[in-house]
């Protein structure tokens, strides 16, 4: 019985450690692509940044194609804000980038109405200009 | 006779009746004694209800240890891949991601987010 036991635990241990997407650090190893190799839809939204694709690092590409795969899903008004601020976003550090998505997560864990007034605050306060790309498809904040 | 004596007298006939005992007899309290120390023993394991009831189902118990290890897993991976997600819902936000990217941003949330 140990000695089965044993041997499921190895094989559960191994197929996790083989398993696709695996994201143990080094072992989660991320493909460089020229623009080239995307698909059409990908090119399709990842179009503005189709001049700074082939100098990005595989990482920053990987997330931008995840970003592509949930582009057709939105509305063409969000689609359209979203390809406007691509170019600024590929261009921030990825430090920059980590501190917007951390403190986009706070925001996220705030009540909705919260959120809403503290947008707005934030917005005044910086001179940031609010625009309402998610108030049309039910807000994928939410 | 005082006290002591009639204590040792009362185990020197005991010893006595114990030495006269036949085989038969001897052999069924051996036999009641080892009942008895097997009886404690099962006692004293269910004292220990989890551990007990998983030494009894090992199988169940893999399963279940494998289920916790494949959901901790998946969470894990959900929590790995929300990154695509949440660029999304930075890239279409009300505010532009350079509003997010401020370092100040934490901070001033502190104190104005309630």
């Amino acid at each position: 019985m140990a000695q089965v036991t044993r041997s499921l635990i190895i094989a559960l241990l191994l197929s996790v450690a083989s398993a696709p997407g695996h994201a143990g650090g080094a072992a989660h190893a991320v493909s460089f692509r020229l623009w080239a190799e995307l698909s059409p839809q990908q090119q399709v939204a990842l179009a503005p940044i189709a001049d700074d694709w082939n100098h990005m690092p595989a990482s920053q590409q990987e997330k931008l194609l995840k970003v592509a795969k949930g582009y057709a899903g939105l509305s063409p008004k969000q689609q359209a804000v979203l390809q406007a601020r691509l170019v600024a976003w590929a261009r921030m550090t990825p430090e920059q980038r980590m501190v917007a998505r951390e403190n986009y997560k706070k925001l996220l864990a705030m009540p909705a109405q919260s959120r809403l007034r503290v947008k707005q605050r934030w917005a005044e306060a910086r001179g940031h200009e609010m625009a309402t790309p998610n108030a049309e498809s039910g807000n994928r904040t939410q | 006779m005082n006290d002591e004596e009639f204590a040792h007298s009362i185990t020197a006939t005991l010893n006595q009746a114990t030495r006269e005992l036949g085989t038969p007899v001897t052999s069924r309290l051996s036999e009641m004694r080892r009942h008895a120390l097997a009886a404690g023993r099962d006692q004293h394991r269910n004292g220990h209800g989890v551990l007990v009831w998983t030494h009894d189902h090992p199988w169940i118990t893999l399963i279940m240890a494998v289920c916790i290890g494949v959901a901790g897993w998946a969470g894990f991976q959900r929590q790995y891949t929300d990154n695509g997600e949440v660029d999304i819902q930075l890239l279409t936000d009300d505010l532009p991601p350079q509003a997010y990217a401020d370092g100040d941003f934490a901070t001033w949330l502190k104190s104005h987010g309630r």
